[in-house]
C-alpha cells in the first residue's frame, strides 16, 4: 500500500504489479476458504443424492460449479487493472499495461480457488474452509520472495521482468488444478479404482516440479538499446533511464544536480548515473533507483557513485570492507550535503553506526571549504595503493 | 402394454445389510403407491430406481431399455424426476432460480429451459413466488418446489419418497390433486406410510415388507381383502395392517 501513496504506481510495471498485489492481498486465502465452502454446498445443502441422479455429467455440473467461484476471484483482478490503467495511463511513459501481472496473479487465484474446491469436495466439514484460508495465508507470507515456487510478484520495477518459463509453467499449473478438481468427483464416481484419480495427481504433481524448476518468477530484463538518457547541466553526470520510468526524469535530473553540486570537486563523480538495472556491461554502479522523492534518488546516487579508481590491491573480502570502511564517512558526508542535512545523527533518512554518525556531524558543522578539503584527503585514504 | 420402468428380482443392501431382495414390480402410466412400515425398504427401492445406486441383482428397465451401461443411466436421468424423502436444496436460489438450475441439471434444452422451470412451478402452484427465496419458504412451499424440481421438464418417471410429510390437511388434499394431475402424463411412484395418501391418489400399491412385495393390486382390491382382525380405522388400514401380517399376495 505504499506505493499506491507515495506514487510509485505511476509506472507501468509498478501499477501492473500493484494491480496484482491488490488483488491477491489476502484475496487468495478469503477465496480458497470460500472455495472450500462452496464446494461443500451439496452436502452441506442435503442435495448429494439429488445430484448424483442429474443427467448431465459430472464434469459439467463441476466446471459451472468451480466457473462461479472463479468468476468472483478474477473480477478483482479486472477492477484492479482497470483502477491501475486509469490511474497510470496519464502519466507512465513508454510501455502499455504489462499484462503478465494479472496474469500471474490469473494463475495464482485459480489454484488457490481450484484447490479450496477440490480439499471442500474430498473433506466436507465446517472446519475444512477456514482451514484452508489459513494455510493459504500461512504459505503465502512464508514463501520467501522470489522463491522458485513462488506464484506472485511482490513488486515491478522496471529492471524486471517475468519469466515466460516461469509463468507459463504457472498457467499450466492453474489449468491442471482446474482439470483435478473438476474430473475429480467423476473419476471417484465411476471408476472405483483410484487409478484415473491417481493419473490426474500425479499430472499435477508433474506441472508442480515443472513450476519449481522453471526459475525465478522475476528475471532481469535487457537493456534496451537505447536507454532514455539527459544532461542535467551545471557539470553534473549524465543521467539514463528505463524508459518505464521517464515519468522520474524531472526528479532525477535535479538529483543528479544536488550530489554534483555537492561534490564541489572533492568527490569524484562518474560520468552516467544509470537506473538501477540499466547498465550495459551489467554492473550495478554508479546507480540509482528511481523513485518519486527527489531525497532518496540523491542518497542512491551519492552512495553508490563513489567507485574505486582502478583495480586495487585487496587480496581478501576484508581488506577491501576496511577500505570501504574509511571512505564510508565520506559518502555520508556527501549524501547529507546533497540533501542540505546539517546533522545524520538525528536524521531518520540515515541509519549509521554511532561513530559513523558522531563523525560525519563534526565534519558538517565546519565551514564548507574544510569539510571538502577533509573529504578530499579521505577519498584518496580510501583508494590508496589502487591503480589509475 | 407400455411399461415405464419394469424391476425383476431386484435386491439391494448396504454394506452387509440386505434391504430388499427378490423384488419384482412394474407401472405404466398413472400413479402407483408404495406402502410400507419404517424400514421396509421403500427409500431404497426408490433410490434404486432414481439411479442413485446401482442394484446389487436384478434387473431394472426404463422406458423399456435395461440400466446396463453409464450411458444407460444417463439417458434414463433425463426423464426420471426424484423427490428424496430428505430434499435438499440451496437456500441462496430464488424459487425460480433453482427449479431452473435442476432444469438445466436434466439437460432441458436451454431454449425451453425457462418456460419448463414456470411450468413446473405453476403445476405445483408456486409461479407467485417465484422470486422468492429458497430459505424464506415454509414446509408445505419447500415440499412444491421439491415437487416442481422433480417435474421440471419432459419427465416420465417421477419418484416421490415421503412427499406429503410435514404438509398440513388442506395441502395434502392439494397434494392429492396434484398428483392426479402429474400422473396423467408420467408414472409416478409415491412412498408413504400413510394409507389415505395412496388410496386417494394412486391407482396402483405395492405393499412391502421387509424388501419384498407382500401385496399388489388397486386400493379397491386391497378393500376387498378386508379382514375383521386388522388393525386400523379404516377398511383400508385394517386390510393393509392385514396385508403386512400376511405372506405375499397378489389380487
Amino acid at each position: 500500500m505504499w506505493a499506491w501513496g507515495q506514487g510509485w504506481y505511476l509506472v507501468w510495471p509498478e501499477a501492473s504489479a500493484m494491480a496484482a498485489n491488490a488483488s491477491t492481498y489476502f484475496a487468495a486465502a478469503i477465496l480458497a476458504g470460500m472455495a472450500a465452502w462452496s464446494a461443500q454446498r451439496d452436502v452441506r445443502n442435503g442435495m448429494r443424492d439429488q445430484l448424483t441422479v442429474v443427467a448431465r455429467r459430472h464434469w459439467q455440473t463441476e466446471s459451472a460449479h468451480l466457473t462461479a467461484t472463479l468468476i468472483y476471484a478474477w473480477s478483482g483482478i479486472v477492477v484492479f487493472s482497470i483502477a491501475a490503467i486509469l490511474v497510470a495511463s496519464g502519466s507512465a511513459g513508454a510501455g502499455f499495461f504489462w499484462p503478465s501481472y494479472p496474469l500471474s496473479v490469473f494463475t495464482t487465484l485459480t489454484v488457490c480457488v481450484a484447490s479450496g474446491h477440490v480439499v471442500g469436495r474430498l473433506w466436507p466439514s465446517r472446519i475444512t474452509a477456514p482451514l484452508v484460508a489459513a494455510a493459504v495465508l500461512v504459505i503465502q507470507f512464508m514463501t520467501p520472495t522470489n522463491a522458485p515456487f513462488d506464484f506472485s510478484a511482490v513488486t515491478g520495477p522496471a529492471r524486471l521482468e517475468l519469466n515466460n518459463e516461469a509463468l507459463l509453467a504457472r498457467c499450466a499449473f492453474a489449468a491442471g488444478v482446474v482439470v483435478l478438481a473438476v474430473l475429480l468427483r467423476s473419476t471417484t464416481a465411476q471408476s472405483r479404482s483410484w487409478a484415473r484419480p491417481l493419473a490426474l495427481l500425479t499430472s499435477v504433481a508433474g506441472l508442480l516440479a515443472w513450476v519449481t524448476l522453471s526459475g525465478s518468477l522475476q528475471v532481469a530484463r535487457t537493456p534496451p538499446a537505447k536507454p532514455l538518457c539527459a544532461e542535467p547541466g551545471a557539470g553534473a553526470p549524465m543521467v539514463c533511464l528505463w524508459p518505464e520510468n521517464s515519468v522520474y526524469l524531472g526528479t532525477v535530473l535535479e538529483a543528479a544536480r544536488r550530489v554534483s553540486k555537492a561534490a564541489g570537486g572533492a568527490v569524484p563523480l562518474p560520468k552516467v548515473y544509470y537506473d538501477s538495472g540499466l547498465k550495459p556491461d551489467g554492473t550495478l554502479h554508479p546507480y540509482f533507483t528511481a523513485l518519486p522523492e527527489v531525497d532518496a534518488i540523491t542518497t542512491s546516487m551519492a552512495l553508490s557513485g563513489f567507485l574505486p579508481p582502478g583495480k586495487c590491491p585487496d587480496t581478501s573480502d576484508a581488506a577491501m570492507a576496511a577500505r570501504y570502511d574509511i571512505g564510508g564517512s565520506v559518502w555520508v558526508w556527501h549524501a547529507a550535503v546533497a540533501k542540505g542535512v546539517r546533522q545524520v545523527g538525528t536524521d531518520d533518512s540515515f541509519i549509521l553506526p554511532p561513530a559513523v554518525a558522531k563523525e560525519v556531524d563534526a565534519i558538517l558543522a565546519k565551514p564548507m571549504a574544510e569539510q571538502r578539503a577533509w573529504a578530499k584527503k579521505q577519498v584518496k585514504r580510501t583508494w590508496v595503493g589502487c591503480n589509475g | 402394454m407400455d411399461f415405464i420402468f419394469e424391476v425383476e428380482g431386484l435386491a439391494q443392501g448396504y454394506g452387509s445389510r440386505r434391504i430388499i431382495s427378490g423384488l419384482s414390480m412394474r407401472a405404466a402410466r398413472g400413479a402407483v403407491g408404495l406402502l410400507g412400515p419404517n424400514g421396509a425398504g421403500k427409500t431404497t427401492l426408490l433410490r434404486t430406481l432414481a439411479t442413485v445406486t446401482p442394484p446389487r441383482q436384478g434387473k431394472i428397465r426404463i422406458f423399456g431399455q435395461e440400466l446396463r451401461t453409464d450411458a444407460d443411466v444417463r439417458e434414463a436421468r433425463r426423464s426420471i424426476g426424484y423427490l428424496p424423502q430428505d430434499f435438499g436444496c440451496h437456500p441462496g436460489f430464488s424459487v425460480y432460480e433453482f427449479v431452473r438450475y435442476c432444469a438445466w441439471l436434466r439437460m432441458v434444452p436451454e431454449r425451453t429451459a425457462g418456460k419448463a422451470a414456470l411450468r413446473a412451478l405453476d403445476q405445483v402452484g408456486l409461479a407467485a413466488m417465484r422470486s422468492r427465496k429458497m430459505k424464506e419458504l415454509s414446509g408445505g412451499m419447500l415440499r412444491r418446489a421439491g415437487i416442481a424440481q422433480a417435474i421440471v421438464g419432459e419427465v416420465k418417471l417421477v419418484l416421490l419418497d415421503e412427499p406429503t410429510v410435514g404438509l398440513d390437511p388442506e395441502q395434502r388434499l392439494e397434494f392429492r390433486d396434484l398428483i392426479r394431475e402429474i400422473s396423467g402424463e408420467a408414472a409416478v411412484v409415491l412412498s408413504t406410510h400413510l394409507v389415505e395418501d395412496v388410496a386417494a391418489a394412486c391407482g396402483t400399491l405395492y405393499v412391502i415388507r421387509d424388501g419384498a412385495v407382500v401385496f399388489s393390486g388397486t386400493p379397491q382390491q386391497l378393500t376387498d381383502r378386508a379382514a375383521p382382525d386388522g388393525r386400523g380405522d379404516t377398511p383400508l388400514e385394517r386390510d393393509y395392517t392385514t396385508a403386512l401380517r400376511s405372506s405375499a399376495v397378489t389380487a
